[in-house]
């Protein structure tokens, strides 16, 4: 089926409405209420895409436990962390088990273990079926993650593709192995 | 109670446009609105901010009658209450006037057409600020 996507200054929104049970999104920076609670918050964009009650506040529990914010479910959102608001916002994106979960900057904001963490969350998914759309600058974590990538300038592609072609249509084909010895 | 119709009314689309200007600066309305239509989400917008004002109209009531009642017992005699509180009919037009206030907003937020088409290109652009001569492009467009 071929579909095309809004461009210009169109945020993905209108994208991902198109399938809204089935996709999830993940703005840039900030998309929660700041003054809400993390839990009804989590739970209140579930409700948006039909997922009931009691699910996700199964489901929301579960992912606050998996990312270590078991006890902050009744803290404020603006009282968490840039990090920790970021994760509250993954699991509202990814509740609803969406089989498109476009993603504008995931690991904004995380730090270097966290950042570890949501790369393997994105293996895992991708793994159980997911249809993963992401953009990012961190390229080492595209690259460990990513099945396609896509290099953009000023809304046009540059380069595209699996990243052993990518690699190859660069012309940059020398691999460079550095092992640091133990001293002795 | 004409006071208290133009007051909810201005207070009201005060409200609602700091709800508005403040979520979508927020980007709260990203999110939602991959979820909800730009219809629907107006639609709860002028819904939740009446019912909001007509709360606050009821509480602001409320605190009214109690002030007096403090007053009369002070005073040693009950003043006379405002007829809005103590007659039964005007507190029925009150209510009518109300609901169909909601339902004049609920009008607002169903215009069609290439008002609403400008509209919800709006709701669809990220949180920056449009220049002029952006808006003056959707315009067209639309």
């Amino acid at each position: 089926m071929a579909s095309s996507i809004p461009c210009g200054h169109f945020a993905l929104a209108a994208l991902v409405r198109a399938v809204p049970l089935r996709s999830g999104y993940l703005p840039e920076d900030r998309g929660l209420y700041a003054d809400a609670k993390v839990l009804p918050m989590i739970v209140y964009l579930a409700g948006l895409r039909w997922l009931e009650r009691a699910e996700a506040l199964r489901r929301a529990r579960a992912w606050l436990e998996r990312f270590d914010l078991a006890g902050r479910e009744d803290d404020r959102v603006d009282a968490l962390s840039k990090g920790n608001q970021q994760k509250v916002q993954l699991i509202a994106a990814l509740l609803h088990e969406p089989a498109l979960a476009i993603l504008d900057e995931p690991f904004a904001g995380f730090d270097p273990v966290n950042q570890d963490l949501v790369s393997r969350l994105f293996g895992e998914l991708r793994d159980a079926g997911t249809t993963v759309l992401l953009s990012a600058h961190h390229m080492d974590l595209v690259e460990v993650i990513a099945d396609c990538v896509l290099l953009l300038h000023r809304g046009c592609e540059v380069m595209g593709g699996t990243l052993d072609a990518i690699r190859a249509a660069s012309g940059v084909t020398r691999r460079v192995r550095v092992t640091l010895a133990a001293p002795a | 109670m004409v006071g208290a119709l133009v007051f909810s009314v201005f207070a009201g689309a005060g409200v609602l446009f700091t709800v508005i200007t403040g979520e979508k600066t927020q980007r709260v309305t990203e999110a939602i609105v991959s979820a909800v239509s730009p219809q629907a989400w107006i639609d709860g917008k002028i819904l939740g901010t009446s019912l909001f004002v007509l709360a606050y109209l009821v509480s602001y009531t409320i605190g009214l009658v109690i002030a007096f009642l403090v007053y009369g017992v002070l005073d040693g005699a009950l003043p006379q209450l405002p007829a809005l509180v103590t007659d039964p009919a005007l507190g029925i037009v009150t209510v009518v006037f109300a609901a169909l206030g909601v339902g004049f907003l609920g009008l607002i937020g169903d215009v069609d057409g290439w008002l609403f088409r400008f509209f919800a290109l709006g709701i669809h652009m990220t949180g920056k600020e449009p220049s002029a001569r952006e808006v003056w492009r959707w315009l067209r467009d639309t």
